[in-house]
């Protein structure tokens, strides 16, 4: 008796096991599949149905009710990314690096990280009319330039903390020892504590661009034409509630999310790390 | 002289990020506390602004406002509540499973990554009353069609299963990490002292998953006050202003009427709140 009801409870964990994972990647399926549908064939919902890359197409080539190509916001969305996530990285783990290493004088050292702490608690949205009025009175309203800085100081406070963490953990003799070893301190900055802290600017440089390149509410607001605006403002369009583009929504979320699930597919040890950062350390 | 180029090196390393957050976030923050004393407005491309204290008397009697205010708390409380008792639920169930543990962990891992604003779309694609999935399967089942995006009450449930789905992985990632870290002493103990599981679980899972607990928690209710992206999506705070959360709001008073010191003094109210749930949580953790 004991035995059967052992069996069955084992049954039921897989059974829960397998719903929650099919929950999970069902609409992200079924949303890939309607992309390659054209309209008549998901209104009628007709199965199976004569795949088409038609939606794909019509993103790149503006048809009736879109009102721009998706071309240059995949543009802007990798330039601004691309050059926000170089800059984050060295800026904010070698911030990390002096406030793990050096004593400050005026606590400059705590001034920093309670500044960043700053960052992580105000909401954005609270920002927005000073940043989109700051940005309007400094010519960086509608820039590149504007985004790139503004994402690059978003992301600083999560870079500094996590590769304060990283660099906590490293025992400080080993620097010590290669300083009394007649390295300069920025070789053994070069020579041994960065190879040491490799992981942790993965870590850093993943969790910048997940952020960077999913960002909304900042592009909406200090950016106007599609000449600058982000892949997000894009999607945006498409949702709006007149627009009954459904295949060109599917085509456009899936090329949108493709090159997120590709870079963490690789970097999925720094994933759990950085999203479990805060919990382990309490 | 090492002593003088690491003296000039300290400060030649923090001094980007000094600056960086000096000037666009603690001057925009105080710039926004400026802003909440005037009227700010944009009229036909010019910014017209004089000082005024009437915005903070305004809010308080704004019943839109108001309404949103609410609107957030029962998403944010409703949110977070489901994600942690799946998000636990599910953790359990993931240490249970030796065999397929680490490929579980796996697919909870997809939607954490994912853009906001892809979520928001993925399901108002799923939830549409013609060829939803929602809805197909809901026929499957012998169930009657239902607009979910157009229907007051089913439009917030639309948007808590939106939040639901998304963020439960997220807690879950979490606590299933707090769960395998779980010292085996105490459990092996207990099960020679002939405790049951419910007992196990109330006396010694509980309370010792309880600094991680709060943590996922808290992450989770200060990101649900300021969830955006997914709502503007989804439902843009309609039908009527059902699902008008604050930074909707916000936004809008900003950014459609360009009301940008009142928007301020909303969005400084927002933070307020944030901060004392913030707060909240530590104490929490405190004791």
């Amino acid at each position: 008796m004991q035995h059967y009801q052992d069996r069955a409870l084992e049954a039921l964990k897989y059974f829960c096991v397998v719903m929650t994972c099919l929950i999970i990647l069902v609409p992200l399926a079924w949303t890939v599949v309607l992309s390659f549908e054209t309209y008549r064939d998901l209104i009628t919902m007709r199965f199976p149905f004569t795949p088409t890359f038609e939606n794909y197409i019509s993103l790149f080539h503006p048809i009736a009710d879109l009102p721009t190509s998706m071309t240059p916001f995949i543009r802007n969305s990798i330039l601004v990314t691309a050059i926000a996530v170089v800059m984050i990285v060295p800026v904010g783990s070698l911030a990390a690096y002096a406030i793990c290493t050096f004593k400050f004088k005026w606590r400059i050292d705590r001034a920093l990280l309670a500044l960043s702490l700053l960052g992580r608690m105000v909401p954005l949205i609270c920002l927005t009319p000073s940043l989109f009025l700051m940005t309007w009175y400094l010519g960086l309203y509608d820039t590149w330039l504007g985004l790139i800085l503004l994402y690059v100081n978003l992301n600083l406070p999560f870079t500094i903390w996590i590769m304060k963490a990283f660099i906590d953990e490293l025992p400080k003799e080993i620097e010590e020892a290669a300083l009394i070893d007649g390295c300069t301190r920025l070789q053994a900055l070069k020579n041994v504590v960065l190879p040491l802290v490799t992981p942790g600017l993965f870590t850093a440089a993943l969790f910048a661009f997940l952020f960077t390149w999913n960002e909304f509410l900042l592009a909406l607001v200090i950016t106007h034409t599609a000449q600058v605006q982000p892949i997000p403002i894009f999607l945006s369009f498409l949702s709006q509630e007149f627009i009954a583009l459904y295949g060109e929504m599917g085509a456009a979320v899936t090329l949108f999310v493709i090159p997120v699930i590709v870079l963490t597919f690789f970097l999925q040890k720094n994933l759990v790390r950085g999203l479990t950062f805060g919990a382990v350390k309490g | 002289m090492e002593i003088m180029a690491s003296e000039r090196l300290k400060y030649l390393l923090t001094i980007p990020s000094f600056l960086f957050l000096s000037f666009f976030t603690l001057l925009p923050l105080l710039y926004t506390f400026y802003l909440s004393f005037t009227s700010t407005k944009i009229v036909s491309g010019s910014i017209q602004q004089f000082l005024t204290f009437s915005n903070y008397g305004r809010i308080l009697q704004d019943d839109l406002f108001i309404h949103s205010l609410k609107v957030t708390l029962v998403f944010v409380l409703t949110g977070v509540f489901l994600e942690f008792v799946l998000g636990l639920g599910l953790g359990l169930l993931a240490h249970a499973v030796t065999r397929v543990r680490f490929l579980f962990s796996s697919v909870m891992a997809i939607p954490v990554i994912l853009p906001y604003v892809s979520v928001g779309m993925i399901w108002r694609l799923l939830l549409n009353t013609e060829f939803g999935l929602v809805n197909s399967i809901l026929r499957m089942i012998g169930l009657s069609k239902m607009t979910w995006l157009q229907d007051m009450n089913l439009a917030f449930v639309s948007l808590i299963l939106c939040e639901v789905w998304h963020w439960t992985p997220f807690v879950f990632l979490i606590l299933f990490a707090g769960i395998e870290a779980l010292p085996k002493e105490p459990f092996q103990a207990a099960i020679v002292d002939g405790a049951s599981r419910l007992q196990m679980f109330r006396y010694l899972t509980l309370p010792l998953l309880k600094p991680i607990i709060i943590v996922a928690l808290l992450f989770r209710t200060m990101a649900a006050f300021r969830a955006f992206d997914a709502i503007y999506v989804l439902t843009h705070g309609g039908p009527g202003n059902a699902t008008q959360v604050t930074s909707l709001y916000i936004y809008k008073q900003a950014f459609q009427i360009f009301d940008l010191g009142y928007a301020s003094t909303g969005g400084l109210f927002l933070a307020l709140v944030v901060v004392l749930f913030s707060l909240f949580y530590l104490r929490l953790q405190g004791t």
